[in-house]
């Protein structure tokens, strides 16, 4: 009875794969970047700066003349353009963009702006399955930038466009926009890395933020707090599988592209700087007192109930997005938080981290792509980043802005110059980027650290294991 | 009927043939509708994956044809294996207790000693009127660390607090609850149809010749539900390989704690999905389903077996 | 049901005092056997229900307390506030609604050309369709995304509608209980001169109605609990089910509130409860009749 049935399905399998190779064939088109978009469809407008739109990059659009310090750009340009322009952002993205809808609709009445709006995860994957199915991408759409690599083939080559502007934004996010010398998006924010402290309770155990320098400084300093309150406190809270720590220390080492070398090309993460990396955070694990593995990390609600009963006095984290989550979240502890650079893996080294900010990216198959940029760049530049600022207080990238609200001080933070601090900080990091599979091997090198902080492995082995699964699964050298 | 009757003796060969033709025909077209949809959504996305997956798909570009390669990546895998693990033992959690405490407590309603027989079987049924990511909402929260029942439960009682859902052995235990919680009503009112189909003599008899209740359950109950312990056991045991919802929703994709929890099914939609990873994903699926095919034919096996 | 077996008075008095306190030892040994069961299955329930209506302010008022010490509607209200809920909740229900009737034509006809009427390759082909059942779901997903988007699919309800039809397990089901109609009746019927789908129309669909019943409620249920397909499929937010909200609620806030959540999960799991209490009867029934072989 088996057998006979296997014939005929594998008679039916053949026939079907067939039909599915034809399939597949129609499903490679439209990764294709071959298809240039006639430069006609956007911008009537001669292209005044730098001539024709060059197809090859695959729909590159029509640059918008001369717009250096200009902020508010020619709208003639654009005016070709009409229809609804359909924008998909998760919560933090789309709302700088709702506050941009009434000034652009003034300035380009033709184009009416439909926002969509998903969660974190469904946005990356929505996006994924419009490009793959070659229809059904939105025009302007907000991704984190550590899965950027994963679509590019299927984005539009924003480098003319953006290049005016670049020196206007401090400099990572240049480099973490692109890939391969080509420029796919600007981000809405910058996350230098700090760590953010309750200066209360360290007053009151006696921790001092000069006298933390190192790492092991800080390991230290929590075996203090743990005896002081009698094991209640913890001084910081840590995963066994804590890549973001990891990242922190492999920029400290020098390593912008984290995982991965300059080019892209090889992982790195068994290089000795690595070992000495992995040892510096040993310590970290193995301190008294330390509060390891809260349950849905740093915005899950265990972390927020550690923090408001002062179980935890201090969080490693970028400081786009984490001022306003205290403010919102614990307006009762208001004046006793501060921030302070992390620490270095030896003294005297460089004290940086850099995480994920958001990128703005247009999909090729827009047919609104000029429309989509000015909505983008209105949202970054000028007034608009000022407008999107007072509605979300996330730490912008754009340095005029900056400038405006480094002087300011945070009554929450006890009147420190929070921005000034952050920009400082963000100033010294090198061009960080995000390689090809990023994802993937931020949690390669969670499970592989946890069996290292665990003791089951040794730096060097824990790390060698690591790379070689990388290699093997991200196909680098 | 009437129309046969008045027919012409020339039409009634043609009326036969068509009648005929008619009822050879009806059955595929009766079957067409749902055969074509079935072509076309269910059976070429399936053969199309299987395709798939001998390309270097990632990203948005299909690649180049690979071969046999994401294969071979595949059965590298220290994260396949583990994930076959973890699900063997979910497997071993919850297929067999199941199947167990669905019999057991089919039995007990369907026994004479019991009242509210109804009320109880709503009550033990309500559980899988719920959604899986509800189920594995609830369950994350029953076993959250400052938020959650048993915690609270434990400290009324002076004991300490637990961080269950981060304790590797635990996060499996905790998976395997609420799959029994969401699914053993369901297998329950499976065996109750069964037992009710057992014939009221063959325990009299029994009891006359004075076996004991469980005398009679263990020699008359067991033997005669074979066949839909088995359709259960196999049913239960796919269901595991494809385990998504409810370990997704307890503890994400990335599968923390070094992939304590990673299952089948949350390994699966983690290449697909979180790593878009296509052609390895598509290699991951066949070689699951060639899995379950052989571990249903071996129960299948062992079940007819036992009868012969 | 019964509680004491009946027996004549002449055997009775042969029952021993000892055989009646054991039946009684037994029996409520068994009733709190029951009971401590229920309680385990009802008290995520109540877990549930009791974090929907905390009070925000409470939340971080920690231990949780076991029992409730203010009550509070306003995760509800967040819950409106973040979501189309209420249009989730109909939306579901349409879907399911619509599902049910299609599943449920389709799969009886289906399942009973199976199960009675006799063609060439009918074993093959319903293996065929057995067979696929083993097959991980999340294969077929990205292939039917290419299909459904090239047929301008995307964000509409067809694609949760129509690929459903072909429903393998409702098929299986179909034909196993079609399979114990009487094959006499379907010939008189024959002989009587109706035609095929005359047959099934008029004599069949009355005889299989607690089977039609049961499926009914498994596809309504299988349908309002759907996440995977919805969360592929719909992109405006009008669209949205009532599980993909709850999927949504989960990733929004810059601070994680479960919260909000549950209170979400109970209003979802409401109208499956009422639905099932009311009509258990038939579900049960249909399947019962159709386990026995």
């Amino acid at each position: 009875m088996v057998k006979r049935i296997t014939r005929r399905q594998f008679l039916r399998l053949s026939a079907g794969a067939t039909a599915g190779a034809v399939l597949a064939a129609c499903g490679s088109e439209p990764a294709a970047p071959t298809v240039p978009t006639a430069p006609a469809a956007m911008g009537a407008t001669a292209p005044a700066a730098g001539g024709a739109t060059a197809p090859a990059a695959g729909g590159a659009i029509a640059p918008t003349a001369g717009g250096a310090t200009a902020p508010t750009a020619a709208p003639a340009a654009a005016s070709g353009e009409s229809g609804t322009l359909t924008v998909w952002g998760f919560e933090g993205t789309y709302e700088g963009i709702e506050s941009q809808v009434d000034a652009f609709t003034k300035q380009f009445p033709n184009v009416k702006v439909d926002i969509k709006k998903f969660g974190y995860d469904d946005t990356h994957t929505n996006l994924l399955n419009a490009i793959v199915a070659g229809t059904g991408a939105p025009d302007l759409v907000g991704i984190d930038v550590l899965r950027l690599t994963q679509y590019v083939d299927g984005l539009t080559d924003l480098s003319e466009q953006a290049k005016p502007y670049f020196d206007q934004f401090v400099p990572p996010i240049v480099s973490l926009g692109s890939y391969k010398g080509k420029f796919y998006g600007l981000a809405t924010d910058s996350e230098p890395v700090g760590v953010f402290y309750r200066k209360d309770l360290w007053d009151q155990y006696s921790v001092q933020e000069e006298k933390i320098e190192t790492w092991a400084d800080l390991a230290n300093a929590s075996g203090q707090v743990h005896d002081a309150s009698q094991g209640k406190v913890s001084l910081y809270a840590m995963n066994a599988n804590d890549f973001n720590l990891f990242e922190v220390l492999a920029v400290e080492q020098g390593f912008p592209g984290y995982y991965f070398n300059k080019d892209d090309t090889q992982v790195i993460v068994d290089d000795p700087k690595m070992v000495e990396a992995v040892n510096a955070l040993k310590p970290l694990w193995g301190a008294k007192g330390v509060l390891q593995n809260v349950n849905g990390g740093a915005y899950g609600d265990e972390m927020t109930a550690a923090l408001k009963s002062g179980k935890v006095t201090a969080q490693i984290i970028g400081a786009a997005w984490y001022p306003s989550t205290l403010t919102q979240n614990m307006p009762e502890l208001s004046g006793k938080w501060r921030l302070m650079r992390v620490p270095a893996v030896k003294k005297g080294g460089p004290r940086i981290g850099y995480q994920y900010p958001t990128v703005w990216v247009i999909p090729q198959q827009s047919t609104l792509k000029s429309s989509a940029w000015e909505l983008a760049h209105m949202s970054l530049i000028g007034d608009g980043a000022r407008r999107l600022y007072e509605k979300t207080k996330i730490l912008p990238a754009y340095k005029p802005l900056l400038d405006e609200l480094q002087t300011k001080s945070d009554d929450y933070f006890g009147g420190q110059k929070l921005v000034e601090l952050s920009r400082a900080i963000a100033k010294d990091t090198p061009d960080v980027f995000f390689g090809t599979g990023f994802t993937e091997a931020q949690e390669i090198m969670g499970n592989h650290l946890q069996e290292i902080l665990n003791g089951q492995k040794s730096a060097e082995d824990g790390l060698r294991a690591a790379a070689q699964e990388m290699r093997e699964k991200l196909k680098k050298g | 009927m009437a129309p046969t009757a008045q027919l012409t003796q020339a039409q009634r060969p043609a009326v036969r043939r068509r009648e005929r033709w008619w009822r050879i025909a009806a059955p595929y077209v009766f079957i067409s509708p749902f055969y074509i949809l079935f072509l076309a959504f269910g059976l070429l996305p399936i053969v199309f994956s299987l395709v798939v997956s001998l390309y270097d798909w990632r990203g948005t570009t299909p690649g180049g044809f690979v071969g046999m390669q994401n294969y071979q990546v595949l059965l590298r895998d220290p994260t396949f294996y583990k994930s076959l693990l973890n699900t063997t033992y979910v497997w071993i959690g919850s297929v067999p207790p199941m199947i167990l405490l669905a019999l057991v407590f089919a039995a007990i309603l369907n026994s004479r000693f019991v009242r509210f027989r109804n009320l109880f079987r709503t009550v033990y049924f309500l559980p899988v009127v719920t959604s899986l990511v509800i189920t594995g909402l609830v369950f994350g929260q029953l076993f959250s660390m400052s938020f959650g029942l048993v915690n609270s439960a434990l400290e009324a009682l002076g004991l300490p607090a637990f961080n269950w859902l981060n304790d590797p052995t635990w996060m499996k235990i905790i998976l395997v609850l609420a799959l029994l919680w969401r699914w053993t009503g369901n297998d329950m009112v499976i065996m109750l149809a069964g037992l009710q189909s057992i014939p009221n003599d063959l325990y009299e008899a029994a009891r006359v010749d004075g076996a004991t209740d469980v005398q009679s359950f263990w020699h008359i109950t067991i033997p005669l539900m074979r066949p839909v312990i088995l359709f259960d056991a196999i049913i239960s045991t796919i269901g595991t390989f494809n385990l998504f919802a409810e370990p997704y929703v307890l503890f994400g994709q990335g599968g923390a704690m070094n992939q304590a929890a990673v299952v089948t099914g949350t390994f699966l939609y983690q290449n697909s999905f979180r790593y878009f990873k296509f052609g390895y994903a598509s290699a991951i699926a066949w070689v699951l389903a060639a899995i379950i095919l052989a571990l249903s034919m071996l129960q299948l096996k062992l079940g007819s077996r036992e009868a012969a | 049901m019964a509680t004491t077996s009946m027996t004549p008075s002449s055997m009775r008095s042969g029952l021993s005092q000892a055989a009646r306190l054991r039946a009684r030892v037994t029996r409520l040994v068994l009733y709190i056997v029951l009971i401590l069961a229920a309680i385990a299955f009802l008290l995520p329930f109540y877990w549930m229900v009791l974090s929907s209506v905390r009070p925000k302010a409470e939340y971080y008022a920690l231990p949780m307390p076991l029992f409730p010490r203010t009550l509070s509607l306003e995760n509800y209200q967040q819950l409106f506030a973040r979501s189309l809920f209420g249009r989730g909740l109909l939306n579901s229900a349409f879907l399911a609604i619509v599902s049910v009737i299609l599943q449920v034509a389709f799969c009886s006809l289906a399942g009973y050309t199976f199960a009675k009427l006799r063609f060439r390759g009918r074993e093959a082909l319903f293996v065929g369709i057995l067979t696929t059942m083993m097959i991980p779901s999340g294969v077929g997903l990205i292939p039917n995304f290419i299909i459904m988007a090239r047929i301008h699919w995307i964000d509409t309800y067809w694609p949760l509608i129509v690929p459903g039809i072909a429903n393998a397990f409702g098929i299986f089901w179909m034909r196993q209980y079609c399979l114990s109609l009487s094959d006499d009746l379907l010939d008189a019927a024959r002989i009587d001169g109706a035609g095929e789908f005359g047959i099934y129309w008029q004599v069949v669909l009355p005889i299989i109605t607690p089977a039609l019943a049961s499926l009914a409620i498994f596809v309504f249920l299988s349908t309002w609990n759907d996440f995977l397909a919805p969360l592929v499929f719909l992109r405006s937010q009008e669209l949205f089910t009532v599980q993909l909200w709850l999927s949504v609620v989960a990733q929004q806030g810059e601070v994680k509130t479960p919260a909000v959540v549950m209170a979400g999960s109970v209003l979802a799991s409401i109208p499956i409860v009422i639905l099932f209490a009311t009509l258990q009867r038939y579900f049960i029934a249909g399947l019962t009749a159709g386990s026995v072989k």
